[in-house]
């Protein structure tokens, strides 16, 4: 039984495991397919770990359908967690202030100078192009298109979500 | 085993119940911290309660499913909380429709928000780093935070971020 607890683990550990080695023979060029395909080839790992498990402790067609679907859930969070971590030190502004200061060592760095390193217009550059090389929009001369994109349907999601817990909606209006 | 899969989805649903719930009535100082809070508690609730009605692995492979799926809801809320860059320019993308948004537009839009300063806001009040004569600098908890998104992203073979 012990073993069906640590098949999500071991799921994860090849998932980590298989996106690595895919970033650095890619050069990070396909980063959501990477996520997708690491996920999955982590999660029939994890699969096939339960199944053995089961298969050799005679479980009841309930403890089947039990253990692989909590298993899955357990994958999931798993799963969601690394592809948090990763986009975080892909994309979060809070973490790149973090490394600037870290590598202004102990003199700091002021607001301005903050600024200067990362300016508005770099945000919006880099948006832009990760934006367009995922799909979630096209540019055309100097305009913007949308596309329906899943962006587009998460911003949705998130809009209700923050209506429906009273917290203000921003510029997702 | 299904009986742990009711326990966690009930458990799981209680806690985001409850966190609409207390949202609705009034919003909490550190989000964060209430949400570990309110998922803590019925992950306690959940290992107390099987613990009557069964052996002590089936309260692991709760907590493990449980702990989990409040973790990705945690980190999905900052996204629920935040102001993402990216979304905030899609939607803006997807209200010109057609007519498409030019990169002036977009520059005047996005040049509204001081990006960089609400950052550092945050930072400041999650004691990640302090200000000592204009200057901001890292503290312990912070640099713990750079020193792994710097390793991070070493493993991971990308370029800095943000």
């Amino acid at each position: 039984m012990a073993y069906i607890l640590i098949a999500p683990l071991i799921g994860q550990f090849v998932n980590t495991i298989i996106h690595i080695s895919w970033n650095h023979i890619t050069k990070g060029k396909s980063y959501l397919s990477s996520i997708v395909w690491s996920f999955l080839f982590g999660w029939v790992v994890q699969v096939l770990l339960t199944c053995i498990t089961l298969y050799h402790c005679t479980a009841s067609t309930q403890d089947w359908i039990g253990a692989l679907g909590l298993n899955s859930m357990a994958a999931l969070g798993f799963g969601y967690c690394y592809f948090t971590f990763v986009n975080l030190l892909k994309t979060s502004l809070r973490i790149r202030v973090l490394d600037e200061l870290k590598a202004s060592r102990k003199m700091g760095m002021t607001e301005s100078e903050l600024n200067q390193i990362y300016d508005t217009k770099d945000v919006i550059n880099m948006r832009i192009f990760r934006l367009e090389s995922w799909g979630q929009i096209k540019r055309n001369g100097d305009k913007l298109y949308p596309v329906h994109g899943s962006f587009y349907q998460l911003a949705l999601v998130l809009r209700w979500l923050k209506k429906m817990m009273g917290l203000p909606i921003g510029n997702l209006n | 085993m299904l009986l742990i899969v009711l326990f966690v989805s009930i458990a799981f649903l209680a806690a985001l119940v409850t966190q609409v719930i207390l949202w609705r009535v009034q919003l909490p100082r550190s989000h964060f911290k209430m949400l570990l809070i309110i998922f803590g508690l019925f992950l306690l609730l959940g290992i107390l309660s099987l613990g009557f009605v069964a052996d002590w692995i089936y309260s692991l492979l709760f907590a493990q499913c449980y702990g989990l799926l409040a973790l990705s809801y945690i980190s999905f809320y900052s996204l629920i909380e935040g102001q993402s860059p990216s979304l905030t320019l899609v939607m803006a993308v997807h209200r010109k429709g057609a007519a498409g948004l030019s990169l002036v537009e977009a520059d005047e839009f996005m040049s509204m928000e001081d990006v960089i300063g609400i950052r550092i806001r945050e930072l400041q009040r999650d004691n990640l780093i302090f200000a000592k004569n204009s200057t901001y600098r890292l503290t312990r908890k912070g640099m713990l935070l750079a020193w792994l998104s710097c390793s991070g992203r070493r493993a991971l073979g990308i370029g800095k971020g943000g």
